[in-house]
């Protein structure tokens, strides 16, 4: 028991868990939206996403960034970090409307306001976060959650340990 | 102004139909340039189809542009359908519920 617990403490303390990487670290306007873009799909495809989850993360991102640059003040920062296996990234604005984001999905004949429903529905989860001069939301994305064939070849390099991941890929979509 | 050279298009005439083909990204930046390209071809025929087989990118404001398009020319008696989706627009536009409602009149042959 008392092993259990002092795991458990190194846990919360932080000792034993991975230090984040900072991946991209980019301030952004209207006029750089595309190559921020782009400059994103290179980071997480060398971070090992795969080209399906990449596109959907990009996407999801690129909804984030849209929205900042749309209704949060015209610029923002964007930051990708990974933490272990985990890609998480954060864009931040300088809009006041917080409580007016919309994360419904609109009837098929009006317009606007997919954005924030489209990354909250290509990452499984968007949280939106108010601070004092503007709104920060944040989408993550598990960089190992690949192909069963791209699991079984780093299996094989890697030794056992990540064996015991590779059943869960059988339930992979597409 | 902001500089947009990440997508192109063509428009080819077929009687009375208008089929505007377009390639490659097309995101925030370019929306408006599509809406107003739509909004001519809607004037311009009473059937646009809007052949999607090279686009590479689409993001919600392309889909803004699209349906805007499609209310457009249903409010005129006219019809806009995309057809050709590429798979990114396909996915695209089938996780925001709005494939069928923009690709209706897209099964002729």
């Amino acid at each position: 028991m008392s092993d259990g617990q002092l795991n458990e403490d190194d846990r919360v303390s932080g000792r034993i868990a991975a230090q984040p990487v900072v991946l991209l670290s980019q301030h952004f306007t209207a006029e750089t939206v595309t190559p921020l873009r782009h400059l994103l799909a290179a980071r997480v495809t060398a971070a090992g996403l795969s080209s399906h989850d990449g596109d959907d993360f990009v996407l999801a991102v690129h909804e984030l960034v849209t929205n900042a640059v749309r209704h949060g003040g015209g610029s923002g920062r964007l930051e990708l970090r990974q933490v272990d296996d985990v890609l998480v990234c954060e864009v931040s604005d300088h809009g006041t409307a917080a409580d007016t984001l919309p994360v419904d999905l609109p009837p098929s004949h009006v317009p606007g306001g997919r954005g924030l429903w489209l990354a909250h529905q290509l990452t499984g989860a968007l949280m939106l976060t108010r601070r004092p001069g503007g709104v920060t939301a944040t989408v993550s994305v598990c960089v190992t959650r690949q192909t069963a064939a791209a699991v079984a070849k780093q299996s094989a390099a890697a030794g056992a340990d990540s064996m015991l991941d590779a059943p869960a890929m059988e339930g992979e979509q597409e | 102004m902001i500089q947009e050279l990440t997508w192109q298009h063509q428009i080819h005439t077929d009687g009375d139909r208008r089929i505007v083909v377009l390639s490659g990204e097309i995101d925030m930046n370019g929306a408006p340039r599509l809406q107003d390209l739509l909004h001519a071809a809607v004037d311009d025929a009473d059937v646009v189809e809007v052949d999607a087989a090279a686009v590479t990118f689409i993001d919600s404001s392309v889909i803004s542009a699209l349906i805007t398009a499609r209310n457009t020319a249903v409010t005129t008696g006219r019809h806009l359908s995309l057809v050709n989706p590429s798979p990114q627009v396909h996915r695209i536009l089938d996780v925001t519920g709005v494939l069928n409602a923009l690709t209706v009149e897209s099964s002729r042959p």
